[in-house]
């Protein structure tokens, strides 16, 4: 009972500052997620587009590539509370006390943190799509660029969205390291409450709720998303030429 | 199926086992007067401070560290550890809102220990070489021992949710400021510096940069660093920095100075500058009572 009471309190007496952590959370991973999806998909073609014949061009292609396969091989493979720090400060080393803006600059670390990964997934996700497709496009005389465009990233985009959505609420739970610079989201807010009522489980409880709530609303909506992609259970083939059949039915996936 | 479960009843020994052998002796506390009666007890303290060392002081000392000061007062109360070293005014503090506290004094007489200056005291740490540094030297050659220590009291007071009529450190705010003195402190270390989320204690002075709109910095370091500033016709500026970027953020020149409780110690001294100490404290370890 005395719990309950105790959580009753901290939510009454410091709902703006968990409102404003969660509202910062969301910020970050949300911004961080897109950036990062952008990077990745940038990266993603760059890495998987056929070398050109020009030499200049197929070196600059080269350096490209073995500039990505770096940033992604550093940066997938260090803890996002090290890069924080490192970039944080480090910026403020190399302007001689210029520090970066708190907010932006965690968007920064998450998004570049993100892309990394993205990269992965994007090139997976290109690679996964049937040869068939890129002949296809180039038989109708589509460049490489249209092929991608659209024909393949749209592909793409459907199938990787389960693992995007996996970065995202990675994100939202992953973006509570940012308070070692002083990054005011949820779990630096915990930390601010925590150290004035010193109830350090009670804190630290309904702050693992609210997180749960993020995630779980998050994992629904992007689930809602996915089967909205994926088109209707229920519908028609008409008849061709090589089927006999006029229509072909097809009931919840089944024909 | 039966693999299975041999597994898992294999490990739940193992876990078992794990559990009962952590179980080690605990050392009864409750009445300790002094160190030797901490023998064998567990026994906490701060990472990366003197504290940590300190604690070395009592004999089979079962020592470990803790990042967070406030995390210290949990598994005090958690019952992780019996006991976690201190400063003098903190543990005062602390007792004051938990009666189920009390604390001794971290001397210990076989060997003749005690916290040097040094050790214990603080002073306000600047980037090497920094021409404020006798400047705020200047300053804190005008503060008695006794506002020190009445300043002290005041925070330990606001700290326990007491009020206070009039700070002993008595300073005007400059209307025209020739400068700004940007400061580093926790903000999480009664009642030297701590954190408010409005502005409920006298004196409080908001925490500066993006984000930290609504929240409040008070203690004895902040009325200290808001007299600095005064007295050097500075604005005060507060910045809320974890422990380990303290020191960083002062070399790269994110702030001025560093008024955060820090002890002078050498290995600090190699990195950065310290002034003369504006309060000194005796250690003590706090256990329940």
């Amino acid at each position: 009972m005395a719990f309950l009471r105790d959580v009753y309190t901290i939510l009454v007496e410091y709902y703006p500052q968990l409102l404003a952590g969660v509202k910062n959370t969301l910020l970050i991973a949300l911004t961080g997620t897109v950036a990062g999806l952008l990077i990745g998909l940038l990266t993603g073609v760059v890495r998987t587009a056929p070398l050109s014949g020009n030499p200049m061009l197929r070196a600059l292609h080269k350096i490209l590539n073995a500039i990505i396969a770096v940033y992604v091989e550093i940066f997938r493979g260090t803890p996002m509370m090290v890069q924080a720090m490192v970039i944080y400060w480090g910026y403020a080393f190399a302007t001689q006390g210029n520090t970066l803006a708190l907010l932006p600059s965690g968007i920064l670390i998450v998004s570049i943190n993100t892309g990394a990964y993205m990269a992965e997934i994007v090139r997976g996700g290109i690679i996964s799509i049937d040869r068939g497709q890129f002949e296809g496009a180039m038989s109708i005389g589509m460049s490489h660029t249209q092929t991608m465009l659209r024909v393949i990233i749209p592909q793409v985009l459907r199938n990787i969205l389960p693992a995007v959505s996996n970065e995202f609420v990675i994100n939202i739970k992953d973006t509570s390291v940012l308070n070692v610079i002083g990054v005011t989201e949820l779990y630096y807010f915990a930390g601010i409450i925590k150290r004035q009522n010193f109830q350090t489980f009670q804190t630290y409880m309904v702050v693992c709720v609210l997180y749960f709530i993020m995630t779980f609303t998050i994992t629904c909506l992007l689930r809602f998303v996915e089967r909205k992609l994926e088109g209707k259970d229920t519908y028609t083939i008409f008849g061709s030429q090589s089927s006999s059949k006029a229509q072909i039915q097809i009931r919840n996936g089944e024909g | 199926m039966k693999k299975a479960w041999i597994m898992i009843v294999a490990l739940a020994c193992i876990i078992g086992c794990v559990g009962c052998s952590a179980q080690a002796e605990r050392v009864d506390v409750k009445n300790a007067t002094n160190l030797s009666d901490l023998a064998g007890a567990k026994i906490a303290a701060q990472n990366g401070t003197f504290h940590a060392e300190a604690a070395q002081q009592i004999e089979n000392v079962q020592a470990s560290t803790y990042p967070e000061f406030a995390d210290l007062l949990t598994a005090l109360k958690s019952g992780a550890i019996d006991g976690y070293v201190a400063e003098e005014p903190t543990a005062k503090s602390v007792c004051k809102t938990d009666s189920t506290l009390t604390y001794v004094p971290l001397v210990n007489n076989d060997t003749g220990f005690t916290a040097t200056a040094a050790d214990v005291g603080i002073a306000v740490g600047l980037k090497t070489s920094s021409a404020l540094r006798d400047k705020i030297n200047g300053v804190l050659a005008t503060v008695t021992e006794e506002q020190k220590q009445t300043l002290m009291e005041q925070s330990m007071a606001l700290a326990a949710g007491e009020t206070v009529e009039a700070f002993a450190l008595a300073s005007e705010v400059p209307t025209a400021p020739n400068g700004t003195l940007k400061v580093g402190m926790e903000c999480a270390y009664e009642p030297y510096n701590w954190t408010e989320t409005e502005a409920k204690t006298m004196g409080a002075v908001p925490i500066s940069g993006e984000g930290k709109e609504g929240l409040y910095a008070n203690g004895y370091d902040v009325q200290m660093a808001l007299y600095i500033a005064n007295k050097l016709g500075m604005k005060l500026e507060i910045y809320a920095i974890e422990w380990d970027s303290l020191l960083p953020a002062l070399e790269s020149g994110a702030i001025d100075a560093i008024v955060a409780g820090m002890s002078p110690t050498a290995e600090r001294e190699e990195q950065i500058d310290f002034t003369q100490t504006y309060y000194e404290s005796n250690l003590v370890v706090i256990i329940k009572k």
